[in-house]
């Protein structure tokens, strides 16, 4: 399941909280801090500045960072097939796959490929 | 004097700034100004002094050594030709691709003889006036040293002189000698109809050092396509070879002690135990029942593309009958044309219908590449040659169809529309001036299957160090048509400056127009060096050899 995520309980009440960078009057305000306690025992060099309770945005990342569990799924190798060998395979499974439903448009788009020597080239192409 | 240049690069014996450039020592050439190919404008300057010493602290970007080192061809040109050099009536096939043999053929198809290219040697007992070459110095043997001649074909055996393939680790060449072609075309017992017979085709392999024959292979009533190599294809030690009679793909592997084994034959039987597999169950007694393997394969591939296109079942069997069986004969009608390996588990074949698998001229007829692996038996995917899909990775991936990892560094750095940006300019503008899209990529698809070793590893052709007129000269070693005047590379850099200048012909240059020229040139893969040759209807064959001095 992996680890809990640090709590952030200052975001879920207020609106906006000014970050403690901000208060300082930085021009490095706005930046969101992991560690809702950092810059907690910062004195705002502004003493005309209102000593709130400034809680930082906390950063949570949008997905999982940590790693696989399963040890072994995140092998880098080299592909022992060239890159055009791989376009070929990638192509021909393309095309395999059967078609579920597919509109009309591109049952026909796809059928170029078995196109047979009797048809020739006379027939344009309609593939885009 | 002699000078031996031990290093294609290494070559400052007398640094000469080349003198016809204007602006030989402007600054480096703005990189934006050659499109793209930035690597042209490495050095700072074109004199080749003054390259020597930006080499000595300037370090080429990663990866681009070869291409940035190559940019010295530029100051290092064959521009001295010694016109008609008296030398033996042979005819000069090729040079190796790692440079260390010339090979050559007697007048009269039997012997191989091998030559060892040096740089210009001699010596002389008199005063040598620094600028003209004293006349004992413009000789054949000046350049070449013979190593030894051997009578590869017997009393009615020719050798092909289009045929060579050089396999470079253990530089051993193969060569094919064949007997006269008879016109018998019946289909005998395998074969099909519409292809001619020869009686025996054998194939040699030699040690070119010295000329050992160590192995044979011979063809008894077959046909493969010898012309230019392109009925065989070598990839590191295997050779497939096509008999377009029996249809037939022979794949052998040229073992280290020397011998030519067979390890696959692909035609009737795909699997090594198919043939043993129909027999035990009594099938192949009834005679040519079965389709051979490898068009059961083809069929079968078609035939599951085609099942896969419908969706819907109850339209299926209607989509069947009209792409699939009403052209089943015309599929079973297709041969086998061409072949080569794309690697060492895949072949890239052509196939197509009879009337144009002998001649090379593939534009008219319609033909289908495969991609087999030998190993599961699978065609893997299969494109007709009008294929956008297929022309798109001609485009971008030229040059995987002609990798070969054992090749020498050279032959990595060939030109081509896929590693050229001017190349592939070219390319565009004849795409762009085709009337028809469909006969266009047919046009380029020609080329394809890759001809093994067709194209000269020298930087000379490189196109993004010179231009040159294509059609007059390209590194593709092909007969041309002899032109009148001489041949200019031009540079890529200072695109007014003609570095040199190869004239095939005699020096006089004027001789009959009427009799039929025809041209070929052999270029050493790295040093400036050069041989052009013209042959006349009826009159001895010209041989120049252009060189730096």
């Amino acid at each position: 399941k992996g680890r809990a995520w640090p709590e952030s309980s200052g975001t879920a009440q207020t609106s906006r909280p000014r970050t403690a960078a901000a208060a300082m009057g930085s021009p490095l305000g706005g930046w969101p801090s992991h560690n809702p306690q950092n810059f907690s025992q910062l004195v705002p060099a502004d003493p005309s500045a209102q000593p709130t309770n400034v809680t930082p945005t906390t950063y949570i990342a949008a997905h999982r960072t940590d790693p696989p569990v399963t040890p072994g799924t995140a092998v880098i190798t080299t592909e022992p097939r060239n890159i055009l060998l791989r376009h070929f395979y990638q192509n021909s499974e393309n095309k395999a796959r059967p078609k579920r439903a597919a509109p009309e448009s591109a049952a026909l788009r796809n059928g170029k490929q078995a196109r047979s020597p009797a048809d020739g080239g006379s027939q344009s192409s309609t593939r885009s | 004097r002699t000078s031996t240049p031990a290093e294609k690069s290494n070559n400052p014996h007398r640094p000469t700034p080349t003198p016809t450039l204007p602006g030989a020592c402007d600054a480096s050439a703005p990189p934006a100004a050659t499109g793209g190919a930035v690597m042209v404008g490495f050095f700072r300057s074109g004199n080749l002094a003054s390259r020597v010493f930006d080499r000595q602290f300037l370090s080429p970007r990663p990866g681009a050594t070869v291409n940035t080192v190559r940019q010295f061809y530029e100051n290092l040109v064959p521009s001295y030709t010694i016109y008609d050099i008296d030398c033996p009536d042979y005819s000069f096939r090729k040079f190796t691709d790692d440079g260390k043999y010339l090979v050559a053929f007697s007048r009269n198809h039997q012997d191989l003889i091998v030559y060892r290219p040096i740089w210009l040697t001699f010596s002389c007992h008199e005063e040598c006036d620094s600028h003209d070459l004293p006349a004992n110095a413009e000789r054949f043997d000046s350049f070449f040293k013979q190593l030894y001649s051997i009578s590869l074909a017997s009393s009615n055996e020719y050798i092909c002189k289009d045929f060579f393939l050089y396999m470079e680790c253990h530089q051993y060449g193969l060569f094919a000698t064949s007997t006269a072609q008879s016109n018998d075309s019946s289909a005998t017992d395998g074969a099909i109809h519409g292809v001619p017979s020869i009686e025996k085709i054998t194939f040699y392999l030699v040690r070119l050092e010295d000329g050992a024959i160590l192995d044979e292979k011979a063809f008894c009533n077959d046909f493969i396509n010898l012309a230019h190599s392109i009925g065989a294809y070598l990839y590191e030690d295997l050779v497939c070879i096509v008999s377009l009679r029996y249809q037939t793909i022979h794949v052998l592997q040229i073992r280290d002690s020397g011998s030519l084994v067979e390890v696959r034959r692909i035609g009737a039987f795909c699997r090594e135990d198919d043939e043993l597999f129909l027999y035990s169950h009594g099938q192949a007694a009834q005679g040519n029942s079965f389709l051979p393997g490898i068009k059961q394969r083809l069929l079968s591939y078609i035939f599951r593309k085609t099942w896969n296109e419908e969706p819907d079942q109850a339209l299926r069997v209607q989509h069947l009958k009209k792409k699939f069986y009403f052209h089943f004969q015309d599929y079973v009608d297709l041969i086998i044309w061409k072949v080569q390996f794309l690697d060492r588990r895949h072949l890239f074949i052509k196939f197509g219908s009879v009337d144009g698998g002998v001649t090379r001229s593939t534009d008219q007829n319609l033909a289908f590449f495969a991609v087999y692996n030998m190993e599961t038996t699978d065609i893997v995917s299969l494109y007709q040659n009008s294929s956008e899909e297929l022309y798109s990775l001609f485009e971008h991936y030229y040059d995987h169809f002609h990798a070969n990892p054992q090749n020498s560094s050279h032959e990595k750095f060939i030109s081509s529309h896929s590693n050229s940006v001017h190349a592939l300019d070219q390319l565009c503008t004849i795409k762009n001036k085709a009337s028809s899209s469909s006969q266009f990529v047919k046009k380029m698809m020609a080329s394809l299957p890759y001809t093994c070793q067709s194209q000269s590893p020298s930087p000379y052709f490189d196109l993004s160090i010179f231009r040159y007129d294509e059609k007059l000269i390209s590194a593709i070693d092909r007969h041309r048509h002899c032109t009148e005047h001489p041949i200019k590379f031009i540079s890529v850099r200072q695109p007014n400056v003609v570095k040199f200048k190869i004239k095939p012909g005699s020096d006089s240059g004027g001789s009959d127009s009427r009799a039929k020229r025809i041209s070929s040139f052999l270029f050493h893969p790295f040093f400036p060096l050069a041989l052009s040759i013209q042959q006349t209807y009826m009159q001895p064959t010209v041989v120049n050899v252009h060189f730096r001095r």
